[in-house]
C-alpha cells in the first residue's frame, strides 16, 4: 500500500461523489432536514392527535336511555359525553355515526332499588380508534357513577366516605432532569444516527466499485502502476468519509432541533422539565462508535459492490444492508450496556449500538470500551481484506 | 515459431500466452512480436480471443501460462514495471462523467507518479494536439462520443509510454471520428511508438498495420507483413481471412 496513491484515490472519489446530485440529496439534505421532522414534527403530531382525542366529545348512543334518566345526565353533566338520539345504535355503531353504544337493562331501577347487581352493556368497535378510546372513556365515567352510588349507600347506613379510601398513592421521580434526558436520547440516537452512519455512503460505495465496471472505467484504472491494495483503501476510506460526513450532519441537525424547541423531545418523556445535554466526552464517544460503525458497514458495502456487475445488482445488494441494523438495533434497545451480557460487546453492529448507548447513558467503562472498539477494528480488518482480496480477483472483476 | 524475429529490438516478444476461463480456452498458444514504430494487428471476429490478449498485455489478466516481455520487463514477474510502459485504449472510452477531460488527465498523470507540472504540460500539450481545448473543462458525460474517444487516447499517452495497446479504437465512432483516430496511429507510429492494435476491420488494418496475426478461436492462425499474409493467400486481405477463419470452421 502506497499513502500517496491512497490519498489520490480518496481524493479523486470524493469529488466525484460530492458533484454526484444523488449524494447530495442522500447525504445533506435528507439528514439535515429529516432530523428536525423527525425530532420535533413527530411528537408534536402525536401530541395534537392525543389532545384532539381528549378534546373530541365522544358521541354516544343510549339504549333503554328512558329506564335511567339520572345515569344519562350524569353522562351529559361530565362534559365528555354528547348523547345522540338513534333508532337502530349498533348499525350506527358499525357505520361509525357513533363512537359507543351504551344499553340499559330493563332492571336498571329496580336492581338499583333492590341493591342487587345488573350489568350495563357497552359496545364499542375495536377497529376503530375513537371507538376504542371512547369506550375506555365510558368505562371510567361508569367506574365513577358506581362509586357515587356507594357512597349514597354508604351514607344512608352512616358510614364515613373515607372508609372507601384507605390511603392516596404518591409519586415521586428522583431521577436528575438530565439523566431522565439521556435515557430517551439513548433510545432514539443510535437508530436515527447509526443509520447515517451505516448508510450515508451507500451510493459512493456502489459508485467507487460498481460503477467503475459500469462505466468500463476499470480497465484503465487497473492498468495503472498503483497496487489494487491502495486502489481499495482509497476508495474504502471515500466511503467512511462520506458515511461519517452523513451521520455528523444528522447529529448536528437534531442537536440544533433540539436547541431551537427542547420541549418537542421532552414531551416524549411525559414531561416537560427534562434537560437534554451532550457533553463533549459524551459526543467523543458517541462520534467514536459512528464512526465504528461507519467503518464496517463501508467495508461490507464495498465487498457486495466489487461483486455486483452493475450499479442496478449492487443496488440489490446493498439495500437489505438496514435490516442488518435493525436488527440489533431492536436486540439492544431495552438493554443498558451495563446489564449486557458481555457477548452482545463482541458481536459486530450490537457493540456499536451498545458503545452510543453507553456513551449517551455514562455506563461505558474502560473494559468494555476495549472490547467494543478492538472486535469492531478487527471486523473491518477482515472487511478490508475481503475487498482487497476480491479486488485481486479476474473472475469478479470481469464477471459476466 | 511465427512472427518472432530480430530479438533485441523488440519491444513487446509474447511468448506462447494462454488463458482459459474455466474449459473455455480464450488464448490458445500464441506468440508474436513487435518492435518500436511497428503496428502489430490483431485481426479476427468478435470472441477470438483478441481483447483477452491485449488485457493480459495490459496486466489486467493474469496469463494460465506463458509471458511477455514487454518494454523489458516479464508481464507475469513483474506486471507493475509493465504498466509503467504501457498506453491502453478500448473501445468504451472509460471515462469519469463527473470529471472534467483535464481533471482526467490529472487523476492518471498522478496514479502514473508523474509530477503535477509535468503533467500539466503534458496535458495541454495532448488537448492541443488532439484539438480538444473546445471542451478540456468540460465534464466528460456530456461530451459526444468522437470526443470521449479522443480524451481517452490522451490519457492512454500522458506518460508517454513506449508500448500502446489499442483494443478496437474505432468501433462505435462516426467516419471522421475514427479517421482521426486512424490518423493519430499512424502519427504514433511515426515517432516510433510499437502499437498492437486489434480490429475486424479490413480497411483500417491494412492501412496502418506493418505486420497481422490474423486470430481465429484463440489461436494465431497466420502471422507476418501484410505483404506475407497475402502473397500466401493471394488475394486481397478481407480474402484470405475468410478463407483462414472459414476453413477452420
Amino acid at each position: 500500500m502506497n499513502w500517496r496513491h491512497i490519498k489520490l484515490v480518496f481524493r479523486k472519489e470524493m469529488l466525484d461523489t460530492l458533484r454526484d446530485k444523488r449524494t447530495l440529496l442522500g447525504l445533506v439534505i435528507l439528514p439535515v432536514l429529516l432530523m428536525p421532522i423527525l425530532i420535533l414534527g413527530m411528537p408534536a403530531l402525536m401530541q395534537s392527535r392525543m389532545d384532539k382525542a381528549g378534546e373530541e366529545l365522544t358521541v354516544l348512543a343510549v339504549v333503554g336511555a328512558e329506564r335511567g334518566p339520572e345515569l344519562v345526565s350524569w353522562l351529559e353533566a361530565t362534559g365528555s359525553f354528547t348523547i345522540k338520539d338513534s333508532e337502530q345504535a349498533e348499525q350506527d355503531l358499525a357505520d361509525g355515526h357513533v363512537d359507543a353504544v351504551l344499553i340499559i337493562p330493563e332492571n336498571w331501577h329496580t336492581a338499583l332499588q333492590l341493591e342487587e347487581t345488573t350489568v350495563l352493556q357497552v359496545q364499542y368497535d375495536a377497529a376503530r380508534e375513537k371507538s376504542g378510546l371512547a369506550a375506555g372513556k365510558l368505562q371510567s365515567a361508569l367506574d365513577l357513577f358506581a362509586t357515587s352510588i356507594i357512597k349514597e349507600r354508604l351514607a344512608a347506613r352512616g358510614f364515613d366516605t373515607n372508609f372507601l379510601t384507605p390511603f392516596h398513592r404518591q409519586l415521586e421521580n428522583i431521577a436528575p432532569e438530565e439523566k431522565m434526558g439521556s435515557t430517551i436520547l439513548s433510545f432514539m440516537l443510535p437508530m436515527i444516527i447509526g443509520i447515517w452512519a451505516a448508510l450515508g455512503g451507500m451510493y459512493t460505495a456502489i459508485d467507487v466499485a460498481a460503477g467503475e465496471k459500469e462505466r468500463g472505467t476499470l480497465e484503465p484504472l487497473l492498468a495503472t502502476p498503483p497496487k489494487r491494495s491502495s486502489l481499495v483503501m482509497g476508495k474504502y476510506l471515500a466511503v467512511v468519509v462520506t458515511s461519517m460526513f452523513s451521520a455528523t450532519l444528522s447529529l448536528a441537525s437534531l442537536i440544533l432541533s433540539m436547541a431551537v424547541a427542547p420541549q418537542a423531545l421532552a414531551s416524549m418523556g411525559a414531561s416537560s422539565d427534562i434537560v437534554f445535554v451532550l457533553p463533549p466526552a459524551t459526543l467523543a464517544a458517541f462520534l467514536l462508535a459512528s464512526l465504528l460503525l461507519a467503518g464496517l458497514f463501508s467495508a461490507i458495502s464495498i465487498v457486495l459492490s466489487v461483486f455486483a456487475r452493475s450499479f442496478k445488482e449492487a443496488q440489490v445488494y446493498l439495500s437489505p444492508l438496514s435490516f442488518l441494523l435493525v436488527i440489533p438495533a431492536f436486540l439492544t434497545q431495552f438493554i443498558t450496556p451495563a446489564e449486557a451480557p458481555f457477548v452482545l460487546h463482541l458481536l459486530p453492529i450490537a457493540n456499536n449500538l451498545l458503545m452510543m448507548k453507553g456513551a449517551l447513558l455514562g455506563g461505558l467503562t474502560t473494559p468494555v470500551l476495549l472490547v467494543s472498539v478492538g472486535s469492531s477494528l478487527l471486523y473491518i480488518a477482515i472487511g478490508i481484506v475481503l475487498t482487497i482480496q476480491l479486488f485481486s480477483k479476474e473472475q469478479v472483476l470481469f464477471r459476466t | 515459431m511465427p512472427g518472432t524475429s530480430e530479438g533485441d529490438e523488440n519491444l513487446i516478444e509474447v511468448k506462447r500466452l494462454c488463458k482459459s476461463f474455466g474449459p473455455l480456452k480464450a488464448v490458445d498458444d500464441i506468440s508474436f512480436s513487435c518492435q518500436p514504430g511497428e503496428v502489430f494487428g490483431l485481426l479476427g471476429e468478435n470472441g477470438a480471443g483478441k481483447t483477452t490478449t491485449l488485457r493480459m498485455l495490459a496486466t489486467i489478466l493474469r496469463p494460465t501460462s506463458g509471458t511477455a516481455i514487454v518494454a523489458g520487463h516479464d508481464l507475469v514477474q513483474s506486471p507493475h514495471m509493465v504498466r509503467r510502459q504501457i498506453g491502453v485504449l478500448s473501445t468504451e472510452p472509460g471515462l469519469y462523467d463527473r470529471l472534467t477531460v483535464r481533471e482526467m488527465l490529472r487523476y492518471y498523470g498522478e496514479l502514473h507518479d508523474m509530477p503535477l507540472p509535468e503533467i500539466s504540460r503534458r496535458s495541454e500539450e495532448l488537448i492541443e494536439m488532439l484539438d480538444m481545448k473546445a471542451y478540456a473543462d468540460r465534464r466528460t458525460g456530456k461530451l459526444s462520443r468522437g470526443m470521449k474517444q479522443k480524451a481517452a487516447i490522451a490519457r492512454a499517452l500522458l506518460h508517454d509510454p513506449p508500448v500502446l495497446l489499442l483494443d478496437e479504437p474505432t468501433t462505435g465512432l462516426d467516419v471522421v471520428s475514427a479517421r482521426t483516430v486512424v490518423n493519430f496511429i499512424q502519427q504514433l507510429r511515426a515517432s516510433g511508438k510499437c502499437i498492437v492494435f486489434s480490429s475486424h476491420i479490413m480497411g483500417e488494418v491494412e492501412k496502418v498495420c506493418d505486420r497481422v496475426g490474423i486470430v481465429h478461436r484463440g489461436r494465431l492462425v497466420a502471422c507476418g507483413t501484410l505483404d506475407e499474409v497475402t502473397e500466401t493467400g493471394q488475394g486481397e486481405l478481407e480474402d484470405i481471412f475468410v478463407r483462414l477463419v472459414g476453413a477452420q470452421e
